[in-house]
């Protein structure tokens, strides 16, 4: 009787997100985070590179890998805006 | 992305560039032996992503997931550095002090308390943006109690909030961002404000250009 092949790459499920919206991604744990953040945002109606990512609060890279973060099955990635801001002018404060 | 927004005299800085400085400037402050060792030690500092989980009310276990990495509950001073997208998009910093109940609000504008509308007045026509620090402060309370991190502060009575400087810092519509980690800075060595004057912003914004250069490379496997 033959066993079963055993699946050496075994898939993460990980919730991402943003303002209080949450979508589930399946990835490997050897999978680019820039596929997964194309994939992302996709899912959520963005363009590519609108998003900043971070888990626990620390940003995660492109050519981070969820094996390279020490993820597991459930962990949760945040999404957000990209803020910038310079300042406003005194005659706009009213 | 960042690099080229601190090597461009007139870059508007970004959450980024906030971030990162702000973590650098406290893991220089803190090395044994610094002058600043002791004061900076004492402070946590927030995400500028970390006050608008109120706005959409991210729950108790976000909120904590977030945050515990600053060990926020056994430090005296928390650093929260607040982005505005309106009227204009704007960084500005509270500085909160939970035992002695107290947030001081540093704006380079020193923008009146109308500025302050959404993060500090209870205004009941509009109970969501209402308190928003004073909220993001009492979830970050019940957040570390409900996970045995003792946090003895009141939260319901006696916080005052009060301007860290009345006096404008900045004239131009593009240094708010620096001028916000000139502030980070400054809590970070047991002062309130920075010391600095908006001739001196070239300059800094050189210095933290330069000292990121000398950082060492990070590479992802």
């Amino acid at each position: 009787m033959s066993q079963e092949p055993e699946d050496v790459k075994p898939k993460l499920n990980l919730n991402i997100g943003h303002d209080g919206t949450q979508i589930t991604v399946k990835v490997k744990a050897n999978m680019k985070f820039a596929k997964i953040f194309a994939a992302a945002e996709q899912r959520f109606g963005k363009e590519p590179g609108t998003f900043k990512f971070t888990y626990d609060g620390a940003r995660v890279q492109p050519t981070d890998t969820p094996g390279d973060l020490g993820m597991e099955d459930g962990d949760q990635i945040d999404a957000h805006l990209e803020q910038i801001g310079g300042g406003l002018w005194p005659e706009m404060e009213s | 992305k960042e690099l080229d927004i601190l090597a461009n005299p007139n870059g508007r800085l970004n959450d980024g560039c906030l971030n990162g400085v702000a973590h650098l400037l406290q893991a220089v402050f803190s090395q044994p032996g610094h002058e600043s060792h002791y004061p900076s030690g004492r402070c946590a500092i927030f995400s500028t992503f970390d006050l608008h989980m109120v706005r959409y009310h991210a729950s108790d276990a976000d909120i904590w997931r977030r945050t515990r990495a600053t060990q926020y509950w056994e430090r005296a001073v928390w650093i929260l550095p607040i982005h505005r997208r309106s009227p204009s998009e704007h960084w500005v910093l509270a500085i909160i002090y939970p035992e002695a109940r107290r947030v001081l609000l540093f704006d380079s504008f020193a923008g009146g308390a109308r500025l302050w509308r959404h993060e500090i007045q209870n205004d009941v026509s509009s109970p969501s943006d209402d308190q928003e620090i004073m909220e993001l402060v009492t979830r970050l309370v019940i957040c570390a109690n409900r996970n045995n991190c003792h946090l003895p502060v009141v939260v319901e009575e006696g916080w005052v909030a009060q301007p860290a400087s009345v006096r404008p810092h900045q004239t131009n519509g593009y240094d708010c961002g620096l001028w916000v980690l000139a502030g980070i800075a400054a809590v970070l060595r047991g002062f309130h404000v920075p010391g600095l004057c908006e001739a001196d912003m070239p300059s800094f914004r050189e210095l933290l250009h330069r000292y990121i250069l000398g950082l060492p490379s990070y590479y992802s496997k």
